[in-house]
């Protein structure tokens, strides 16, 4: 059982993985659960990675998944990834298709723009 | 220096085994010369592809060695499942690394199919032999040069 952290914002949510491996082993239930949120609140997802410290490829594909999965209702944006998760993204060019924030403040400060 | 570590089939080791190469190469590699997250990333991505596409049998095991000297960090893995096709070999063996193009449309991106493209660009060499009814693969990690 994995578990989250929720914020509600005007127009977007956030959500905060507790756990520290974005792998396959948790990726399917991560991605359920981040399409469901967006869904049901119609909005721009923030997935706040700050407490994720090792990504895989299921984890990368699991992003990917929930960027399709939401677009119509807002898509979603990546804040706070340390430098080795970052790193995935960098040798994969995800750098340059996803909304990658360095910090919390300035993601929100562009979802409420 | 070097280490030999034998897993089950079971996915759910895989975290604690790439922890042990980490710690492995933390102790081994000690003027900092190794990308860590790098090799983590391909000893991961290739258990992963093992357990998941390799036809094991409920009861094998999987072998891992790791040793260092001066150049590099080799991991080579050793399972005894299906032999890969030459098609699959190839996808390990070529030098292709596919990915997406600047502005790509989110929509035509693949959701699966990115760990094979990791473990090549996350490691400086990979080779794979069939041997004693065993597949082994070995991934080479140079070890930077010091900059003086």
């Amino acid at each position: 059982m994995i578990s989250f952290e929720h914020e509600s914002y005007e127009g977007f949510n956030v959500i905060r993985p507790a756990f520290d491996r974005l792998d396959s082993i948790v990726a399917p239930e991560f991605r359920r659960h981040v399409i469901e949120l967006a869904t049901e609140k119609n909005s721009t997802v923030v997935i706040d990675l700050i407490n994720v410290k090792f990504m895989d490829s299921s984890g990368l594909g699991s992003v990917i998944s929930c960027y399709k999965a939401t677009q119509k209702s807002g898509g979603v944006s990546l804040c706070n990834i340390n430098e080795d998760v970052k790193e995935v993204f960098i040798l994969t060019h995800m750098d340059r298709i996803f909304s990658i924030h360095d910090d919390y403040d300035s993601c929100l400060k562009k979802q409420a723009a | 220096m070097n280490i030999k570590i034998t897993i089950e089939n079971n996915r759910s080791l895989i975290p604690v085994v790439s922890q042990a190469v980490r710690n492995f190469c933390l102790v081994a590699d000690t003027g900092g010369q190794l990308s860590l997250n790098k090799i983590e990333l391909a000893v991961v991505e290739l258990l992963t592809n093992i357990l998941d596409h390799g036809n094991l049998k409920p009861e094998s095991e999987i072998e891992l060695h790791c040793r260092v000297n001066d150049e590099e960090l080799i991991v080579e893995v050793i399972d005894n499942g299906c032999a890969l096709s030459s098609e699959q070999a190839s996808v390990y063996l070529d030098n292709m690394v596919s990915m997406p193009a600047r502005g790509a449309a989110i929509e035509a991106l693949p959701v699966e199919g990115w760990g094979v493209q990791l473990i090549k660009s996350a490691c400086d060499r990979i080779s794979y032999n069939r041997t004693d009814q065993c597949n082994r693969y070995k991934l080479a990690f140079d070890l930077a040069v010091a900059v003086s």
